[in-house]
């Protein structure tokens, strides 16, 4: 399970990209990752899934393929 | 007109806020079915401006990244939403649903950036929310599982530029499938040596484009080191 400690928490979550000039709280409340997603910050949330992909459905490499 | 400034921090109508990888912990609570123990991408958008997104407007889009990633007409959408009070327009041979606003721009990029995970990051399924705030309207959370954070970054930045470019430019060209199959290779061909005659040999193109896929991979994170690695479920001690 989860341990929500701060310092357990800092080792969880890694920012990959900022966008220049912001901070984390412009960004809104990423930094409160144990509170965002919060019931009711979202007007509306979509819930999405790739169907069982498996290696057979793996993209193959092509090569030679024309360009415009 | 396309504005680019900073890698993708600001592309058309759309700007990356920021993109986080890691545990989120309350995700469970919006959606049942993620799997335990596989990290999220957290992708926070705001496009502009927040308004219509028509049906043709839409299906062009749809259409065209269907061509580019052919198993999201595989994918299901909003399944434990059917009843909702939302509206949700189901398309004949689309899997992607339409709620009609800027939503659906938000969406069709997590549909890719879910599609790239299994293609190229190595999971068998992945599951992904669009999560649209309430203030500001036009600001939009991602979450993706995601198996490697650097295949995580890339996807997300490159998932951004394809639907901005279809957005500006109505119609995605051929080369970025380039950029496509030479990330596939190298996630199959880890030690392959990062040359451009090497690999232009390997794959049979031309030096110039093996050139611009190596730039464009540069530019959305494809080689950033340190953020090749996985988040793990941590236990209780
Ligand atoms: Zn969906």
């Amino acid at each position: 399970m989860y341990r929500a400690t701060p310092k357990r928490h800092n080792n969880r979550i890694k920012q990959l990209f900022m966008a220049k000039g912001l901070t984390a709280r412009d960004s809104g409340n990423i930094a409160d990752h144990e509170s965002s997603p919060v019931a009711g910050l979202y007007r509306i949330v979509l819930n999405c899934e790739s169907k069982n992909a498996g290696a057979e459905q793996r993209r193959k490499i092509t090569v030679g393929f024309p360009t415009d | 007109m396309l504005t680019r400034r900073m890698g993708l921090q600001t592309v058309g109508l759309m700007r990356i806020l920021s993109i986080a990888y890691g545990q989120f912990p309350q995700v469970f609570k919006l959606y049942s079915r993620f799997q335990p123990g596989i990290g999220h991408l957290k992708v926070i958008l705001e496009i502009t401006p927040a308004g219509g997104f028509e049906r043709a407007r839409f299906l062009t889009v749809f259409r065209q990244l269907a061509e580019f990633f052919p198993t999201i007409s595989q994918h299901s959408c909003c399944e434990e939403w059917e009843t909702a009070p939302l509206y949700l327009e189901k398309e004949d041979g689309v899997s992607i649903k339409r709620v009609g606003e800027a939503a659906d721009v938000a969406h069709l990029i997590e549909h890719v950036i879910v599609d790239m995970q299994v293609g190229l990051g190595g999971l068998h399924r992945c599951s992904g929310l669009t999560c649209g705030w309430k203030d500001p309207d036009n600001r939009f959370d991602l979450f993706v599982e995601c198996a490697n954070a650097r295949v995580g970054l890339f996807a997300s930045q490159f998932a951004v530029y394809l639907v901005s470019r279809i957005l500006t430019k109505r119609k995605l060209s051929a080369r970025n499938r380039f950029v496509l199959t030479l990330a596939a290779y190298m996630q199959a061909n880890p030690s392959v040596n990062i040359d451009v005659p090497g690999l232009a040999r390997a794959l049979g193109w031309k030096k110039r484009d093996t050139e611009m896929a190596l730039s464009r991979l540069r530019e959305f994170g494809f080689f950033e080191n340190g953020k090749d690695d996985e988040v793990r479920e941590e236990e209780d001690v």
